[in-house]
């Protein structure tokens, strides 16, 4: 269920999959995807903001609640009975999107679960409850004691309420707040690496958010043109994130060495957002629908 | 497959997962399901190469070249014949 769905969050990967599974092409959604380097660069490495917390890019269920494909309610309930009714009460188009405890994250879904607040999808199965994580995909099947102490405060409540039509995915091409027409090359040097605590977990978190973002862009753009150039990319990419935390694990790494691939990063996003740029530019059409 | 790199291995394993054992994890079993990712991959790495006293090469890191017990043994295996 989970397999290919790109979300930033937990929440957005169930809603992701849900809109999936319900038969909709969720490609539209993930219209916000040409972030730059250089951009995801500065917040994550150096302002230093957390992958986990990481909101430059809108999430996606603001852009369906905005478009009024979904409703989705926070519920603070601390009676667990309440919970379970609201659960045992959904439609077929309803969802409950539960918190769990970071203890049952961590023990029961093997999640890494870097924030406190987790959510996991949750149905009713005759007198049980079914659990579905996103990261790893995992089912489980609880009771509705095992659903007592597992329950973390609050949940989603998710609604469908129509769904994405060609007019929404005309409005998402428009109203793109990144886009590959406005990149233009960037370069770095070593001074910008310089003075930066804990530089290594901050590359590999600007690395996390950049890689989800390019395989987005792959999915996103192939509405439009033939991203294939940048699957093709894709391992290269897969591979720096990858040494990134290797290095970052290594702790005895030089400032030259994260330059070095910070540099060859940066020459493969160079290339494929000029070449989405180019691919895009010639494209009848799309710019009248632009204007 | 060396029984010696398996225990060592399996060791490691419930270090970085925080298990008690990990007997109950067959051979084949794809570690994903245990909680394997991407990035825990690169602290089983490491804890590899400093108890194996092995340099696993860059092009051999990640997910898809050890995710199960197995695969983690046979590259060691390699490795240690290639030296």
């Amino acid at each position: 269920m989970y397999e290919n769905i790109l979300g930033l969050s937990c929440v957005e990967n169930h809603i992701l999959a849900t809109l999936k599974k319900r038969g909709m092409d969720i490609s539209p959604l993930y219209h916000n995807c040409a972030l730059s380097l250089r951009e995801i660069f500065y917040f994550l490495v150096i302002i230093g903001e957390k992958q986990e917390y990481f909101d430059r890019v809108p999430r996606i269920q603001e852009v369906l609640k905005k478009l009024g494909v979904i409703k989705l309610v926070l519920k603070r309930q601390s009676n667990i009975q309440s919970v379970r009714n609201a659960i045992r009460l959904c439609k077929d188009n309803e969802y409950i999107l539960l918190k769990v405890t970071p203890k049952f994250t961590k023990e029961n879904l093997f999640a890494r679960g870097f924030r406190d607040d987790h959510y996991v999808l949750v149905r009713a199965n005759s007198d049980n409850f079914t659990i579905i994580n996103d990261i790893p995909e995992r089912m489980e099947i609880v009771t509705a004691r095992q659903l007592t102490k597992a329950y973390g405060g609050d949940y989603f409540k998710l609604t469908v309420k129509r769904e994405l039509t060609k007019n929404d995915t005309d409005f998402l091409w428009i109203s793109r707040e990144f886009k590959p027409d406005n990149q233009k090359p960037f370069y770095y040097f070593k001074k910008d690496l310089t003075d930066i605590s804990n530089l290594g977990i901050k590359l590999r978190n600007m690395a996390i958010i950049y890689r989800i973002l390019r395989y987005r862009m792959a999915i996103y753009y192939s509405m439009y043109v033939d991203t294939g150039f940048i699957g093709e990319v894709m391992p290269t990419i897969e591979k720096y994130y990858v040494l990134f935390e290797y290095y970052n694990l290594k702790k005895s790494v030089t400032i030259d060495k994260y330059y070095s691939i910070l540099s060859e990063l940066n020459e493969t996003e160079t290339k494929i957002m000029m070449e989405l740029k180019y691919r895009l530019n010639n494209i009848e059409g799309l710019m009248e629908k632009e204007n | 497959m060396n029984l010696m790199n398996e225990r060592m291995v399996r060791k490691i394993l419930c270090n970085i997962f925080d298990r008690e054992t990990c007997d109950d994890i067959s051979i084949k079993d794809d570690l994903q399901y245990i909680g394997m990712d991407s990035l825990n991959c690169m602290e089983l790495i490491i804890a590899l190469e400093e108890n194996f006293q092995i340099e696993i090469p860059e092009d051999k890191l990640g997910l898809k070249f050890i995710c199960t017990i197995y695969d983690i043994c046979k590259l060691i295996e390699k490795i240690n014949a290639d030296k």
